[in-house]
């Protein structure tokens, strides 16, 4: 069992990471708070059942050639 | 971390928000929008329609009859799709997904990065529009 417990938790980014490699893409993991866009509110709340406030941060992820400059990772809780 | 700590801790739910960086809170109401689909069958859940609700934006992303194509399947995956500006970004994104959901197809990537594409230029439509 050894290497079984909190294996996915702690790999997620390597998970999310190799997904993205794997599809082709250009991807690196850039850190977790360094940019203005990790500090919360991460949701506006607006939408109906979107209650819930309480999200962890988990870092940013550069992907060159796309329409969108950044991802964002976050965990619930 | 969050300031307010739940006596749980952390649950392995995550979520990935795909961020166009700029400032649109001034245009809130033209930018948010959502996904609505009608499905039919429980087993073997399919999608016949979808379509876009909210600000300005949804009629743009509604005209897009390709993406429309793609959110057909994409949807069954991940659900909805919201498109969120907050103070300093727009984030667009999907539900809370556990982590064995995480992975995504070419699809998936793809819509994202369309749905990217038309909130850059309607952000850019409006800046010029204001000035």
């Amino acid at each position: 069992m050894d290497g079984d417990e909190g294996h996915l938790e702690e790999n997620i980014l390597k998970i999310i990471l190799d997904n993205l490699k794997n599809l082709g893409e250009d991807v690196e993991f850039v850190g977790i708070n360094k940019f203005d866009i990790e500090k919360p509110p991460y949701h506006s709340h607006l939408f109906s059942g979107h209650l819930f406030r309480m999200t962890d941060n988990m870092g940013i992820i550069n992907m060159k050639g796309k329409n969108f400059d950044c991802i964002h990772l976050m965990r619930y809780g | 971390m969050s300031e307010t700590i739940i006596p749980w801790g952390a649950l392995p739910y995550y979520q990935i928000h795909f961020i166009v960086l700029g400032n649109s809170k001034l245009f809130t109401e033209q930018l948010m929008a959502r996904t609505r689909k009608r499905t039919e069958g429980i087993i073997h859940k399919k999608i016949v329609n979808v379509w876009w609700e909210g600000g300005v934006i949804a009629d743009q992303l509604n005209r897009d009859t390709d993406l429309k194509l793609l959110l057909k399947e994409v949807l069954i995956k991940e659900n909805d799709i919201f498109i969120e500006p907050i103070e300093n970004c727009t984030r667009i994104h999907s539900g809370w997904k556990a982590e064995h959901k995480m992975e995504m197809n070419k699809n998936t990537l793809q819509v994202f990065d369309i749905i990217a594409g038309h909130v850059k230029k309607f952000i850019s439509e409006l800046r010029i529009s204001q000035t």
